[in-house]
């Protein structure tokens, strides 16, 4: 068996955070968090999961596009990357870290502060040629609407 | 003399491509040079700080082998990790000394040169969150990119601004003959640097490199290494960027305003893995208003004939990045400046000087006070 | 009529980027407007590097399972067809069944039939419907297909991607599956051998005993069993490795031309193979009025068709409001040449 670089069972007990934005939201006080937390701030340790891909708008507020890219993110480069607010349905807003993508470069997020995005499943990276196929979340500009 | 704990040594190796030597090299020959100038003292302690040996060595229980390699047969030793927060060991043997041993080394060791650079990037993503950053590729500098970007449209700056902190780092450094970088640049050779997350550009990043840096602290007064160290606290905040409100902020140095106030250092050696990490560092300490300290540094303030001075040694924007070995460097450079060795006796005579030295993007903050007695 | 199963939501996926097959002629030497009369293909879709079969077809069904407004709860089961998997083994059905949040006691897995898997998953599902043994599932037909650069298959191979939500609730059905009939035989007019990275094919045998015996054999035999004439039919859809076949196909059947141009599709986008005809029925959804009746054969090489008579209902009109159409996916475009083109569709000779 050769080595992998993405091990099986670490890729899938996450598949939940990477294909549907899942973070948390405390029960007691209505707390949302992304990364999720298992205890809120108020103490309280009652929390449920929610998806972030349920939120019906998706906000850039900053983005940055990185040339010097990790090793196995070689071919994806450059990688842009938003701060991104998510409205979830009940009127609370979380902003996020994600990745952007379908953009050829950095001069297409030039103004796109406050533009609306959508989120968009990709492939995030491919471990070597023989290992997993990494999927996950990214966004996009949006450019119709319905 | 409220003093309990003193520096009986330091030694520093010049941060670069140390190709030919080993982590435990490297450690091993700041280790012994330290000793050796506290007096070759028995050691009853070595605390090791090193955030990526396991990764660039595979190495565990590093601070054992490293022992080993020096005959340290049967000295205690142990290896703190806090990110690249390297003080945090010192902070763990302030307090071994506060407790009762003697002498205590703490060594702060990283080999970042030997990696390729995208390997170096995927080792420097390890301190964003694995799940939730590094997965997609963020590493540091996506984070410090949205930090300086949201600070330039806050308060209004350019990126020739923010170049302000790379430009004097290079002009202390110049005569730093620790520094890794000793180039002097001018603002035309920063502008025209490659972009590495913008608005992130490559002399706003602290080079990687590999290094070594040694201090020993001890329950005795040296005679002849007259520093003190009057205060060691750790300030962390354990909050993603993504959901803080302010990312123009440093909430982990803030705390470090008290201590400035307190002990009224006028020698400062800070942490700036990026421009906007030193600018917001000024700021966070209360040495300039909030959107204040790339005016501020523009009319030169902060340097030699200044009332305080920020980062003689050239920072680590040209001391280099040597991960958990950063903060030692820091730590070491005051102390000479406190010393009064050249290059830095042209800032005349300064008594009390402040480290902050941090981990990850503002996740801790480590402080540390020292003071120079007569 | 019968409802024992229908379309309750569609979904579509087309990746943001095109090549024009003018660029592709102008890096093979080729005379483009010699191909463009050849093909009638102006531009196809190019998979972006990090887009494969698996996230199109993730994409499309999360805007069918939008517009099927159904619980991800109550879907029981998620087909998938394509011919290019990124996994030789590993499901995408699976796949999407993390990705949509559905339960556990699904029944998902991936077919192969060239480009007609994915409709003969329309009627396996069909059947599961009728049966009562599903309430609501989900058919997926996406490829990232491969075309071997400087042959004729690099100037319409493409990518896509479509969904359909299958339900048996009346009141949820948008298109009735009136009825279906299928046909194939052994014929190698186009395969890929296991390993290899392209397929082959007997280029003008594609034609005649292929596509055009299979498509016409298959729409005869759903007219003459359900009693339908052409005039019927408010629109055909045929599958779309190019223009000129649909067009030819079409006036063998007796099917104006203006019956067949609302589903072209492969003009703009190429040919998505499992997606193919079935992108075209998802466009001719997108704009028709309640109490069309649509005439869908898919064809696959190897070879065989099916062929579909799709009923819409009052619910349609509805449902076209509720995600974006094909038509906006279609021109929402970006141009790129044929270096990006290799290095999207990862071509470029590289270590890792």
């Amino acid at each position: 068996m050769p080595e992998l670089g993405v091990l099986p069972p670490r890729y899938w007990r996450n598949v939940r955070y990477y294909y549907r934005l899942e973070g948390t939201r405390c029960k007691t006080c209505g707390r949302i968090y992304y990364p999720p937390r298992i205890r809120c701030v108020c103490g309280s340790s009652d929390m449920e999961n929610i998806s972030l891909l349920l939120s019906p708008k998706f906000v850039l507020e900053c983005h940055t596009t990185l040339h010097s890219v990790p090793v196995e993110f070689e071919k994806f480069k450059p990688l842009g990357f938003g701060l991104v607010r998510a409205y979830l349905p009940d009127g609370q807003s979380i902003r996020i870290i994600a990745p952007l993508t379908d953009f050829l470069s950095r001069d297409e997020y030039e103004d796109a502060s406050g533009r609306e995005l959508e989120p968009t499943f990709r492939v995030v990276m491919r471990d070597r040629t023989y290992g997993l196929v990494c999927y996950g979340t990214k966004f996009r500009i949006r450019h119709s609407r319905v | 003399m409220s003093q309990r704990v003193f520096v009986k040594a330091v030694a520093v190796k010049q941060a670069g491509r140390h190709y030919s030597k080993s982590a435990a090299d490297l450690a091993g020959e700041v280790l012994l040079e330290a000793a050796m100038k506290a007096g070759n003292v028995d050691l009853d302690y070595v605390v090791v700080s090193s955030t990526f040996v396991e990764l660039s060595e595979r190495q565990a229980a590093f601070c054992s082998y490293l022992c080993e390699y020096l005959s340290l047969e049967d000295v205690p030793c142990l290896r703190v990790e806090a990110g690249d927060a390297g003080l945090a060991a010192l902070g763990v043997a302030y307090r071994l000394v506060d407790a009762g041993f003697r002498n205590v080394a703490v060594v702060g060791v990283e080999k970042l040169a030997d990696f390729t650079t995208t390997m170096l990037n995927k080792v420097l993503s390890c301190l964003c969150n694995s799940t939730f950053e590094s997965y997609y590729g963020v590493v540091p500098t996506v984070q410090a990119a949205f930090m300086t970007r949201l600070y330039m449209e806050r308060f209004g700056y350019r990126y020739d601004d923010i170049a302000m902190w790379s430009v004097r780092m290079h002009e202390h450094a110049a005569e730093n003959p620790y520094a890794f970088m000793r180039r002097k640049l001018t603002l035309q050779d920063i502008l025209s640097s490659e972009v590495v997350a913008e608005p992130i550009r490559l002399f706003d990043v602290a080079p990687p490199a590999d290094g070594a840096a040694c201090v020993i602290l001890s329950r005795d007064p040296s005679p002849d290494f007259r520093i003190g160290v009057d205060h060691v606290s750790q300030v962390s905040h354990n909050v993603s960027l993504n959901l803080r409100d302010d990312l123009t902020r440093l909430y982990t140095v803030e705390k470090g305003r008290d201590l400035v106030e307190h002990y009224k250092p006028t020698l400062f050696e800070v942490s700036d893995k990026y421009s906007i990490l030193g600018i917001l560092t000024l700021e966070a300490l209360g040495l300039a208003p909030r959107g204040q300290a790339p005016k501020l540094l523009r009319d030169g303030c902060f340097t030699y004939g200044d009332k305080r001075c920020v980062n003689l040694s050239g920072g680590l924007k040209c001391l280099g990045y040597t991960g958990g070995a950063s903060g030692l460097y820091l730590f070491a450079m005051l102390v000479l400046e406190l010393l009064g060795e050249r290059p830095f006796d042209r800032a005349g005579a300064h008594d009390v000087g402040l480290v902050v030295d941090m981990g990850c993007v503002d996740r801790t903050a480590l402080m540390v006070v020292l003071r120079r007695f007569s | 009529m019968n409802m024992l199963a229908g379309i309750a939501g569609w979904g579509t996926y087309i990746p943001r980027f095109r090549i024009s097959t003018r660029e592709i002629a102008r890096v093979w030497g080729d005379d483009p407007l010699r191909i463009r009369d050849l093909y009638l293909i102006e531009e196809k879709s190019v998979e972006f590097y990090d887009e494969d079969a698996v996230t199109m077809a993730v994409n499309a069904a999360r805007t069918a399972l939008r517009r099927a407004e159904i619980d991800p709860e109550h879907i029981d089961a998620v087909f998938v067809g394509t011919e290019s998997k990124p996994y030789a083994v590993k499901p995408i059905a699976s796949i999407i069944t993390a990705a949509l949040g559905l339960r556990l006691d699904v029944q998902s897995f991936d077919a192969e039939f060239a480009c007609k898997a994915a409709s003969d998953l329309i009627i396996c599902m069909y059947g599961l419907l009728a049966a009562r043994r599903v309430r609501a599932g989900i058919v997926v037909g996406s490829d990232a297909s491969q075309g071997e650069p400087g042959e004729h298959l690099d100037y319409s191979a493409s990518a896509g991607a479509v969904a359909f939500v299958l339900s048996s609730d009346k009141d949820k059905i948008c298109a009735v599956i009136e009825d279906f009939y299928s046909c194939s035989s052994d014929t190698p007019d186009f395969w890929r051998r296991d390993g290899c990275p392209y397929p082959v094919h007997g280029e003008g045998f594609t034609g005649e005993p292929a596509y055009f015996r299979h498509i016409v054999e298959a729409a005869r035999g759903l007219m003459q069993k359900l009693g339908l004439k052409p005039q019927d039919f408010d629109y055909a859809v045929f599958h779309q490795p190019n223009t000129r076949f649909p067009l030819r196909v079409a006036s063998v059947l007796g099917f104006p031309v203006d019956k067949v141009r609302p589903g072209i599709v492969v003009n703009a986008v190429g040919n998505t193979y499992n997606a193919s005809a079935l992108l075209g029925l998802a466009k001719v959804l997108d704009v028709a009025k309640p109490g069309s009746r649509i005439l869908v054969v898919t064809y696959g090489s190897g070879a065989g068709s099916n062929a579909f008579s799709i009923v819409t209902t009052d619910n349609i009109t509805r449902k076209q409001s509720l995600a974006e159409s094909l038509e906006q996916q279609i021109n929402d475009k970006v141009l790129i040449d044929y270096s990006l083109y290799l290095r999207f569709r990862r071509l470029i000779r590289v270590l890792q």
